[in-house]
Order: structure tokens, then C-alpha cells, then sequence
């Protein structure tokens, strides 16, 4: 070892019995936070909630209901048996015997 | 080289270079313990806590401006540069909180009073010792042995972060090391 090396040696052991004072947790983050450093981008997966069909849905019951509003007069009026009158009934196979026509 | 590691790897730089976040918070990290060391010894009378982290961060606020066109006037050692930074910054804080210290030579240092101190330890007298003695070093006598003698720097480097002559840095180390070793010598005196 050289005397130069073994002077440096002796003055960094003497020195070295001089505390220094150590950074505070977080000093790196302080110096890049100073520095403008752009935080580092987190990729992550993000689950989209489902689309929201409630409005659609919505018109289409809606509109089903509206429909069958107009249409179940319709439907009932179809269902019921047609009036009967007496002009429209027609006895088949009784027939009275009026006699000769006499003029 | 006591507090100092391997230099940051060509990858990790290159990439702090581009401005990668990760890569130039590792630097930070690597560089972070050496640069507090130099300050809290270049300022520990001048200031408080808060100012040795405040020159810190502004180190190093310094070095992720100048990452981009580092090595291109020829430097290649990321550590000398970085503590160079922080060097200067020191000097120029003690100057401006205390200018009659630049005035101060040397020569006037006085022996260090070992007797002043009732630690029991002879670590902690040793430090005593040193404190006091490095206390009434001018920054640039104080940097140029702190770079030296802790952080390894060479003389090159030295004379450059302190814009000086190597003459002139050889010089500031002789008398510092005088000095100290007057301290450290009143030190073991007493034991």
C-alpha cells in the first residue's frame, strides 16, 4: 500500500468516526417530485360496468303496454258471439202448410 | 473511499440520461448518502437540518438538468461530478452566510481545545476534536479535505469543482492536514 493511500486510509478512519447525517426517508421521492418527473403510469385493469339497457327496456315496456292498450278493445269486441235477432234465425225443416193459394 | 460504493452501471445511467424516473431515482439512491455526508460536514455550524437536505435536493435537481449533456466536455466519473455539484453549492451557502471566512487563512487555524470536551468515548472526542478543527476551515480548505480525504476525489477533480489550481489544492490540503493533526495530536495528548 502506498503512504498515500495509507494517509487517505487514516484520515477517512479519523474522519469517519464524525457522524454525517443520513437523508430522511422519502428524499428520492422529494428530489423527483422536484425535478417535474412524471409519475410512472400504472397499468391496470378496470372492468367496465355493463351498459345500462334500463332506458331502452324501459320505452320497449312502454310501448308494449300502449299497444296493448289500443289493441285489447280490439281483440275483446272480436270474442263476443255475434247478436242474434229473429230475422236472422232460420228454422229448417218445419213448415207450415198454408193450404192452396186462393186468389 | 469510506461511505462510497461502485459507481451507478452504464445501463441505469443511460436510461436516467433519457429521463427515465426509475433509472434517475436509483442514481439518486446510489448518491444520495455520499452527498448528505459532504454537506452535513461542509455545513454542520452553518445551518440546520433542513438546509443540508435543501442542498441536497437542489444537487440534485442539478444533476437531473445536466444528465442529458454530461460527458460531453469529457468528464466520465458520475460521482465527482454529482459531489462537485454539492461542493460548490456549500461554498457558496458558507460564503454567503459567513463571508469573513473566506478572508481566513490557513495558517491561523488555532489547536483545538480536546479538554473542552466531556464525551466519554474517545470516538466521540476524536470527532469533537475534528469538528472544532474543520469548523475554522475557510469552505474551500474544508471542501478541498472533506472531497480528498472522505469522498477520494482527485486532485484534478478537487481543483475543478473549487475552481482553483492543483497547486493551489495541494496547498489548502497541507494546511488543513496540519491543522487537524494539531487537533487530533491535542487529542491524544490528553489521554
Amino acid at each position: 500500500m502506498s503512504d498515500e493511500r495509507k494517509r487517505r486510509d487514516d484520515w477517512a478512519s479519523l474522519v469517519g468516526a464524525w457522524p454525517a447525517p443520513a437523508p430522511r426517508p422519502g428524499f428520492a421521492d422529494r428530489v423527483l417530485a422536484a425535478c417535474d418527473l412524471p409519475p410512472p403510469v400504472q397499468l391496470a385493469i378496470v372492468r367496465e360496468p355493463p351498459p345500462r339497457r334500463l332506458g331502452a327496456s324501459g320505452i320497449l315496456v312502454c310501448a308494449a303496454i300502449a299497444a296493448a292498450l289500443v289493441l285489447l278493445p280490439f281483440a275483446l269486441h272480436r270474442r263476443q258471439p255475434p247478436p242474434v235477432s229473429a230475422a236472422n234465425v232460420v228454422t229448417l225443416g218445419n213448415s207450415f202448410d198454408l193450404g192452396p193459394e186462393h186468389d | 473511499m469510506s461511505e462510497d460504493r461502485t459507481d451507478l452501471d452504464d445501463l441505469t445511467l443511460s436510461r436516467a440520461r433519457r429521463g427515465d424516473r426509475d433509472a434517475f431515482r436509483a442514481l439518486v439512491e446510489r448518491y444520495e448518502r455520499p452527498v448528505f455526508a459532504l454537506l452535513g460536514r461542509m455545513l454542520f455550524r452553518a445551518g440546520r437540518e433542513s438546509l443540508v437536505e435543501d442542498l441536497a435536493q437542489e444537487t440534485f435537481v442539478r444533476v437531473f438538468r445536466g444528465l442529458p449533456t454530461f460527458g460531453a466536455d469529457g468528464r466520465s466519473n458520475v460521482s465527482a461530478w454529482i459531489l462537485t455539484i454539492a461542493a460548490r453549492l456549500a461554498i457558496d451557502e458558507l460564503r454567503r452566510q459567513q463571508p469573513w471566512l473566506e478572508s481566513l487563512d490557513a495558517r491561523t487555524i488555532g489547536v483545538a481545545s480536546p479538554a473542552a470536551t466531556d464525551e466519554p468515548s474517545d470516538r466521540l472526542r476524536i470527532a469533537a476534536a475534528i469538528e472544532r478543527a474543520v469548523a475554522q476551515l475557510g469552505p474551500e480548505y474544508r471542501a478541498a479535505f472533506l472531497l480528498r480525504e472522505v469522498h477520494d476525489m482527485d486532485y484534478e477533480s478537487i481543483a475543478e469543482a473549487l475552481r482553483v489550481d492543483i497547486g493551489t489544492v495541494k496547498s489548502r490540503l497541507s494546511r488543513a492536514r496540519a491543522a487537524l493533526r494539531r487537533a487530533l495530536q491535542g487529542t491524544y495528548d490528553e489521554r
